[in-house]
């Protein structure tokens, strides 16, 4: 997906996330995160040209949804694109440090996801400042690699 | 899970839906998912086609002939979350028109997945 339509998700999830309650809404607050953060990392691999910014939706890796001329879609076989989660799968060739750092707060984020959201892990302060603390070093990067001129 | 947990899950999240607007469509659609699936873990562990321990996580990501199980136990009800399922790439991961549209699709049958998984509650 072209960088402009992550960065319109990206504005519009963050202001969501202000207006949950980060214990009372974990569930859809932490999923917006995650969310958030997914479409920081894609927009980031394009920005940088690691992964192709073509107009194909993330499904399964080697998966894509691929709108058609017509209004519809169908799935396609594709290299590597958009993903739906860091890591999943991973991508080739060498990262500038940045996006390096940007994969590692990604993961931290992923690791709350199953144990509270499938899981019987309860929410605490702690997981959400884990969190807090992976948002803002994602929207760091995310600023600095691609929207160097403008707030998210 | 236990079913009590599932049911507890999906409450919360709907209790949050009420926090969105109709420009928080990935988030709606993400959440009639989120609940949808423990709402469907709940009745799967009622009606005794699955384990506490058998949680599923999509239905798009089962396993063929545990798909195919679970949908003869419930047929309607699979068939739902498979259709909230199927929004989400081109809405949450992509940017298809009708985000706002598809998002209260979703949740229509978020609202039907919960009204069955109520009536053993």
């Amino acid at each position: 997906m072209q960088i402009s339509s992550h960065a319109d998700k990206i504005s519009r999830l963050l202001s969501l996330r202000d207006r949950l309650d980060p214990l009372q809404d974990f569930e859809l607050w932490y999923w917006t995160c995650l969310t958030a953060g997914t479409n920081i990392w894609n927009a980031t691999l394009h920005a940088t040209g690691l992964t192709s910014g073509d107009r194909a939706f993330s499904t399964i890796p080697g998966v894509h949804v691929v709108p058609q001329g017509d209004g519809g879609w169908r799935r396609e076989l594709r290299g590597p694109g958009d993903v739906s989660h860091v890591g999943w799968p991973a991508i080739p060739g060498d990262m500038p440090e940045p996006v390096q750092r940007l994969e590692a707060a990604l993961h931290a984020l992923e690791a709350h996801r199953d144990p509270c959201l499938r899981g019987d892990r309860q929410p605490i302060q702690a997981i959400v400042d884990d969190c807090d603390h992976a948002m803002s070093q994602a929207i760091g990067i995310y600023l600095a690699l691609v929207r160097p001129e403008a707030s998210p | 899970m236990s079913p009590e947990h599932h049911r507890d899950k999906a409450r919360r999240i709907e209790a949050s839906l009420a926090k969105l607007t109709d420009e928080d469509w990935e988030i709606r659609i993400e959440a009639a998912m989120l609940a949808g699936t423990h709402w469907v873990n709940f009745v799967l562990h009622r009606v005794g086609a699955s384990a506490i321990a058998e949680d599923m996580v999509h239905a798009s990501m089962c396993m063929v002939s545990v798909l195919r199980k679970y949908r003869l136990a419930e047929p309607e009800l699979i068939a739902a979350l498979e259709e909230i399922e199927e929004l989400r790439p081109l809405h949450v991961r992509g940017d298809m028109d009708g985000g706002p549209q598809a998002a209260d699709r979703a949740l229509d049958l978020l609202g039907a997945i919960g009204k069955r998984a109520r009536a053993l509650a």
